[in-house]
């Protein structure tokens, strides 16, 4: 009861928030709830929801970060969709980056998991081993695979004594450089993913597996048929996650290419970065943040809505 | 309260609960927050100082000098902040976005330019200070100047050498590079020198890199007379082609890694993969110090124009939002006074700005065969003039060059991009 305490609570709350689906609602409860609400809703205030429209105020300014600001209305606006061609190659690497990094991601992590999925020996130490890219800081594994991949690197002396031709200069070259920052990202992330498919699959029932075969289903129509459908809420709930984490790269490519070469990794949060903090202009930066909001809440959206097609919730 | 309650929330719903909220925070984990991590002075003589270091050696050596502004004036104390050169710039940003600066800042003559609107002018305090502007180099003391006025006192400067792996020229039997040495022997030298994985020379994605070399062949900086980046013109993109083809057609430099590695050129050259780079004598007692090989230093060769080289340094100025700039003023005296200078210079950790205090480095690190090559840069070298948007033209520099210099791009390309970029908006 200790464990489910708070879930009714804070369902209740929702179904509140919610327009009063819940019928149990007493008058005496606000009272009660406010002072429980105030440290959470100060702190969500003070240092969400301020910034979030401070951000959005900002966007409709020149804002240098010494001197006054100045109202220039959708000037940055206009500027991001007209005469900027950094921000639409930002958006177009952007783009490229979640086209390649979410499938790619998806798809070997849930390759991965039906493989460790069955009673395999060492199947808790491979989950262990594909988790640890996760959970080490994202930075150090850049300086890592920088390292591998420079010219004169491991990838490269290797290729060179086993084929006698090196390998390309990776985040020298403006072809290699996405691919690099993707294949590094993957690596990094499609551990968590691995995990949460790998647990969804332990708990589809082997009574609905064995009686598909028993049918005469083979091993790929099982999984394909019976597992892949059991598993569509994880997967949604992965592909969200993995959508919006994969819009805000920003990490690996500052640390692997500093954006470059030229602009060829350049994704929309790594120009954020360089318009506030390395030209000064946190106007035009806001601007470019409150685009990159609209996107990811319009992706966001449509993958909500798009859900009651194919995601299968089993009750 | 019972669990049928708990049990109307659907395992639909709870995900789509999930779901939701995990979007919503990834979403906020987007707005940025501020750095608060600036202070401002406190009652009485208590005043900050933020000034990058590179290690603990370094910032002790900082704490030192900040206890000479203590014994000199008792009543003043000095509260040292740091971080690491990178971080300086992004931190020192913000800080000053939230009116929230250290009252005493470090700053690089380059950079001046950008910040003077956060910097106190100096110039009428002068005197009241006892600072003569004729006991420090010339050449530093104006490169801390914007529009004319002083930004910063200078604690240290130098000019860009050619850093060299005497070891690899001795062994290679090749005359070491000295003064009076001209581009042919230069690139002679690298021809020569090359040899599999190691490089006769590396060159980087650095603008600072290529600035000495297009002085040298056209006697041309990167900023008009009217204070303007003038990139676009043939002197650049002439040097900036014969820089590319060191790598592509030559090969005689490595292919450029990265956009992002600012220190990778001296890193290849000490870790013994270049026989020679550009650097300042800031990194000289370093270099000694790493590298397994025997380090030199010589001039730039001389080129069509000459040797010619630029001075770039550091000092220290009064943030205006120091509530007592006066006795900011003061402590920055004593920080590039004569015996914080004799004190840095000996310790290696900077080649004094004040003329009569140089000596302390050759001698206290044993470089005194170093002398003559330092006057004779010093002697041909011109301040380091940039504009206020340097970080934007370094940036993009940085970025563009990175493929021009490995042949994906043209020398147009580069100098057409930096143009139009940098421009200040």
């Amino acid at each position: 009861m200790a464990v489910t305490a708070p879930v009714v609570v804070g369902g209740d709350t929702t179904a509140t928030a919610q327009g009063g689906a819940s019928r149990g609602y007493r008058k005496g409860d606000a009272k009660a709830a406010i002072p429980f609400l105030t440290p959470g809703a100060i702190g969500f205030l003070a240092f969400t929801l301020f910034p979030v429209f401070a951000s959005l105020a900002m966007s409709f300014f020149d804002w240098p970060v010494l001197g006054s600001p100045t109202f220039t209305g959708f000037g940055n606006y206009v500027e991001l969709f007209t005469t900027d061609d950094t921000f639409r190659t930002a958006l177009l690497n952007t783009l490229v980056f979640v086209v390649l990094y979410v499938p790619i991601n998806i798809v070997l992590s849930l390759g991965l998991a039906a493989w460790i999925s069955p009673r395999i020996k060492g199947r808790r130490f491979y989950r262990v081993v594909f988790f640890i890219p996760a959970v080490t800081p994202m930075v150090g594994n850049a300086v890592v695979f920088g390292l591998l991949l420079t010219p004169n690197g491991l990838i490269d002396s290797a290729m060179k004594s086993l084929f006698g031709v090196g390998a390309p200069n990776f985040l020298g070259s403006t072809s290699w450089a996405l691919p690099a920052v993707v294949m590094m990202s993957v690596w990094q992330g499609f551990g968590y993913n691995l995990l949460v498919f790998s647990a969804a699959m332990d708990a589809v029932p082997p009574s609905l597996t064995e009686a598909a075969s028993i049918d005469g289903a083979g091993t790929f129509r099982q999984f394909f048929s019976v597992v892949l459908p059991l598993l569509s809420p994880s997967i949604f709930f992965a592909t969200v996650l993995t959508l919006i984490s994969s819009f805000q790269v920003f990490t690996q490519a500052y640390v692997l290419t500093g954006g470059g070469p030229g602009s060829s990794t350049t994704t929309l949060v790594m120009y954020l970065y360089q318009s506030g903090f390395q030209f000064f202009r946190l106007g035009f930066a806001s601007a470019i943040a409150w685009v990159l909001f609209v996107i990811i809440m319009f992706i966001t959206g449509l993958q909500f809505l798009a859900q009651k097609k194919w995601v299968h919730y089993d009750q | 309260m019972s669990l049928s309650s708990s049990s109307a929330i659907s395992r639909r719903r709870l995900l789509g609960m999930t779901g939701a909220s995990a979007a919503a925070m990834a979403l906020a984990a987007c707005g940025g927050g501020s750095d608060t991590a600036g202070g401002s002075s406190g009652g009485g003589g208590a005043l900050t100082w933020y000034m990058w270091s590179g290690s603990t050696a370094e910032a002790d050596a900082w704490k030192h000098v900040a206890g000479m502004v203590t014994e000199k004036d008792p009543t003043t104390e000095l509260t040292f902040q740091t971080s690491t050169f990178n971080d300086f710039w992004t931190k020192l940003t913000s800080q000053a976005a939230s009116g929230k600066s250290a009252d005493i800042v470090g700053m690089q003559a380059q950079r001046a330019p950008q910040f003077k609107q956060l910097l106190v002018p100096l110039d009428d305090s002068l005197a009241s200070l006892g600072v003569s502007a004729s006991e420090f180099d010339a050449s530093i003391f104006d490169g801390m100047k914007v529009d004319g006025k002083l930004m910063a006192l200078p604690y240290d400067f130098g000019p860009l050498v050619i850093f060299y792996n005497k070891t690899a020229f001795q062994a290679a039997g090749l005359p070491e590079p000295a003064i009076g040495w001209t581009q042919e022997q230069f690139e002679e030298a690298t021809r020569k020198l090359t040899k599999g994985s190691f490089y006769g020379y590396n060159s980087g994605s650095n603008i600072d890199g290529v600035l000495p070399w297009v002085l040298s062949q056209h006697g041309v900086a990167a900023v008009d007379d009217s204070g303007k980046l003038d990139l676009d013109n043939d002197a650049w993109k002439q040097t900036l082609q014969w820089y590319a083809d060191l790598v592509t057609k030559d090969k005689v430099a490595p292919p450029v890694p990265a956009a992002n590695t600012a220190a990778a050129s001296t890193n290849q050259f000490l870790s013994g993969n270049a026989a020679m780079t550009i650097d300042g004598p800031w990194s000289l007692i370093n270099a000694k110090a790493t590298a397994k090989f025997e380090v030199g230093i010589a001039p730039m060769p001389v080129c069509a124009s000459g040797s010619k080289t630029v001075t770039a340094g550091s000092g220290f100025g009064v943030s205006t939002s120091c509530k007592d700039p006066e006795r900011a003023k003061k402590a920055i005296a004593v920080l590039t006074g004569t015996d914080a200078e004799a004190y840095l210079g000996g310790q290696g950790r900077a080649f004094p700005s004040r003329t009569a205090q140089q000596d302390a480095w050759y001698q206290g690190n044993k470089l005194e065969s170093a002398k003559d090559v330092m006057d004779d840069s010093i002697a041909n070298s011109i301040p380091y003039r940039t504009t206020a948007t340097w970080t934007q033209v370094n940036d993009t520099f940085n970025r563009y060059a990175v493929s021009t210099f490995n042949g994906d791009g043209s020398v147009d390309d580069l100098v057409a991009k930096v143009q139009s970029q940098s421009g200040a908006k």
